[in-house]
């Protein structure tokens, strides 16, 4: 499958820039920018990414949860209801205002959602942390650590199901919460990471020392266009919809 | 030093803490010549693990107290070396498959490793196809490591140190989780980069069989690390049967048979048109796909007070029909608990009474333990089954079992802290003391030299004789199987083929040294 547009962004300097936007957005109040926010971030997944919908439904659902208990709190607490808790919700549906600032309270946590989307969805890991290395210099120690790291997830889930099993074969309860299994994979866990850690310098790995790289991230223009580009749009936004 | 050795370890103590009498290592010394295949072997527990990692220069580094000692590869001292250094002469390969890599497919992993060694990026493409094709692995390249089996994470293990270019290889009991064929086919490959390209290669290791090819030495380690015996050859082999007895160290031979042929017993556990899928999990049911079913419409069943052993490389569904017993993952056909008169469908029955009475020892030991030391860990059993018994009666009971284990010595130290090789006695142990009638055991001798296994299987033998339980146990160790089941089934394709002890004996038998 070839990159689209937002593959081929610099993953670090996409980083700065969704950081920067999302920082902008924070002194925004008005809707209109967050919803424009929001179409851009969903255009840009749709049609210039390989975003999988699949996995876009799957953060939005949460998401939109979020959005949806904070329309409700802007809806009943607001300021505007004469700083009087609205507690009859009748009353509640009247006071335009209310609903005025529960929708800018619900879209300013739709769109900073859809800005760490835009991210998350179309990053690679292993890009994201190569460019950490090239470009904003983190040593090939914290990088590789995290990888290996990430690398060992599937087993850290597989490790939990194994010992909530094996507390449970030798008559021991475990509640959903118990912390008696969580503690046992904990430690086989760390014995993991000395025995990967092992291993790596085993092969080699020195952790500062001078590398060659089989795949360097490297910055095109295109990369401080589409950082420009998100800066003006919500520069000019603030400036024009302060409400 | 003497740069004709490939390897000289002098004078070597070591330990894993600072208040601990035990030296792990006790002023212990090797010399190892280049070109060779060399295999050290040596009781469980004697140190050959700890050996292997001080001399990688992984001790003291990551744990433990170097007192004493010096070693060099060709003459030039480790101490000072950097890693990459170190890798012109040795690189490792580790007992725990899943746990030698940072990446999440061989390929990258391959990429990583040059990259450690300052290979230019133009040529890193050219030595991946090289060595995976020279391995016969190009299907690995790109899968997901964790999706392997053992002896594919192994062979791709092979693959990242081959890349390195090392001047020699050290291999750490690389058998112990994966399957014989396997097993082989690496042991092959090695010889041939012996032959081909000089490699040196140091192998630790209980079951010398498979090494016999191509071996040059064996080497027996004793207490503390101490060299017992070296220049062992296949020619001289035979005149030091009596020490690898005095070791407890499986002498490569043939084995007899050790249980008396019996009539089978009525079934404790019946399987009737049981078919399981590959990667079936509680949650996960495949979604418009083939199911890929790892065993299918298979009929067995299981004597009652007998051992039953299944044969198979790994990844072909033993562990995921132990699951299966344990009513943790979706099944077709069905299962019967027979007995009492009646026989249930494991369906029916409740979670908490299935698992009074089937208990299950896990492949990987340090799943399974539930207290913070050795001797806690047996006590807590035994309190378990019988809740109304003194705490001095559990505790001289609980010592007295650790005793035959050879475990009593480390009655205070944490489970982790034990070697791979105890803590699956320490797991069986515990687990036998338990109440159960149906015991599974996965893989209960990885690891473990020849007198812990015989340990094992004799207790487990004297179980089923004397209070009737049903044993139930994976292997891939087919002498052991040959000389310890009742029953023996076979997994072939996605069926259980039922196979004669003797039989497997008699196979094995053929071709080995004897």
């Amino acid at each position: 499958m070839t990159d689209r547009m937002m593959e081929k962004l610099n993953p670090f300097w996409k980083a700065v820039t969704i950081l920067c936007a999302g920082l902008l957005l924070a002194f925004g109040y008005s809707v209109l920018l967050n919803v424009l926010t929001i179409a851009i971030c969903l255009l840009l997944m749709l049609f210039f990414s390989r975003a999988k919908m699949s996995s876009l439904v799957k953060v939005l659902l949460p998401a939109l949860l979020a959005a949806a208990s904070l329309f409700m709190t802007g809806l009943l607490y607001s300021n505007d209801a004469g700083g009087e808790t609205v507690r009859d919700f009748s009353l509640a549906v009247h006071m335009v205002g209310s609903v005025y600032s529960a929708v800018q309270l619900s879209t300013r946590v739709l769109a900073f959602a859809f800005l760490g989307m835009l991210f998350a969805l179309t990053t690679r890991s292993e890009e994201f942390i190569g460019s950490l290395m090239h470009q904003c210099k983190v040593k090939p120690k914290f990088a590789y650590g995290i990888l290996a790291a990430f690398h060992l997830m599937p087993h850290i889930g597989k490790e939990y199901q194994n010992a909530v099993l094996a507390f449970r074969t030798r008559g021991i309860h475990t509640g959903k919460l118990s912390l008696k299994p969580v503690s046992a994979a904990l430690v086989n866990c760390i014995r993991w990471s000395e025995n990967v850690a092992m291993a790596m310098e085993s092969k080699g790995f020195d952790g500062d020392s001078e590398r060659t790289f089989y795949h360097v991230t490297v910055v095109h223009w295109y990369d401080f266009v589409f950082l420009g580009a998100w800066m003006a749009f919500l520069v000019l936004g603030l400036l024009c919809f302060p409400w | 030093m003497d740069p004709q050795l490939f390897l000289s370890a002098r004078d070597v103590t070591f330990r894993y803490f600072e208040q601990s009498k035990r030296n792990v290592l006790d002023h212990a010394s090797l010399e190892i010549a280049p070109g060779r295949v060399t295999v050290i072997t040596g009781n469980s527990g004697c140190g050959k693990s700890t050996f292997a990692a001080v001399a990688a220069g992984l001790y003291p580094e990551n744990a433990g107290i170097l007192e004493s000692g010096e070693i060099a590869f060709r003459g030039r001292p480790l101490k000072g070396m950097s890693f990459r250094e170190r890798t012109k002469y040795l690189s490792l390969m580790f007992q725990n498959p899943d746990l030698q890599f940072c990446m999440d497919t061989l390929r990258r992993e391959m990429r990583f490793c040059m990259e450690n060694i300052c290979v230019p990026q133009p040529e890193m493409d050219g030595r991946i196809a090289l060595w995976s094709e020279r391995l016969g692995i190009d299907s690995l390249l790109d899968q997901p490591l964790h999706t392997l089996s053992g002896g594919e994470k192994q062979k791709a293990a092979l693959a990242c140190l081959f890349l390195l270019g090392s001047e020699g290889v050290l291999l750490d009991e690389p058998f112990a989780n994966i399957d014989r064929e396997s097993a082989r086919e690496i042991i092959a490959m090695l010889g041939r980069a012996n032959r081909e390209d000089g490699l040196t290669v140091i192998a630790i290791d209980h079951q010398l069989d498979d090494w016999l090819p191509i071996l040059d030495e064996v080497i027996v380690l004793g207490e503390g690390g101490k060299v017992l015996q070296r220049g062992i050859t296949r020619g001289n082999l035979p005149q030091q049967y009596q020490l690898f007895v005095d070791q407890g160290i499986t002498f490569p031979k043939k084995r007899r048979r050790k249980r008396p042929e019996v009539p089978e017993n009525e079934a404790a556990i019946r399987l009737e048109g049981f078919s399981v899928q590959r990667g079936a999990s509680r949650k996960r049911k495949a979604r418009g796909t083939e199911p890929d079913f790892l065993l299918e419409g298979v009929s067995a069943s299981f004597p009652r007070g007998q051992i039953t052993a299944i044969l198979g490389p790994s990844g072909i569904g033993k562990t995921t029909l132990f699951l299966a017993l344990l009513g943790q993952i979706p099944y077709n056909g069905d299962i019967f608990l027979c007995g009492e008169g009646q026989d249930r469908e494991l369906r029916r029955i409740r979670q908490k009474d299935l698992f009074r009475e089937i208990g299950i020892v896990f492949q990987n030991p340090g799943n399974q333990f539930i207290s913070q030391n050795v001797l806690e860990e047996v006590e807590k059993s035994i309190q378990q089954w019988e809740p109304q018994a003194s705490p001095e009666s559990v505790k001289e009971r609980a010592l007295a079992q650790l005793d035959t284990y050879g475990l009593r010595p480390f009655q205070r130290y944490s489970p982790y802290m034990l070697s791979q090789g105890q803590q699956r006695r320490l797991a069986v142990l515990a687990v036998l003391t338990g109440g159960q009638k149906i015991l599974l055991l996965d893989e209960p001798t990885y690891g473990q030299d020849y007198r812990s296994s015989e340990a094992i299987l004799e207790q487990l033998s004297r179980k089923a004789d004397e209070e009737g339980l049903t044993v139930l146990l994976t292997t891939h160790d087919r002498k052991l199987a040959g000389s310890y089941a009742d029953k023996i089934y076979e997994v072939k394709g996605r069926a259980l083929v039922q196979a004669s002890p003797q039989a497997i004996l008699d196979q094995e038998g053929a071709g080995l040294y004897d």
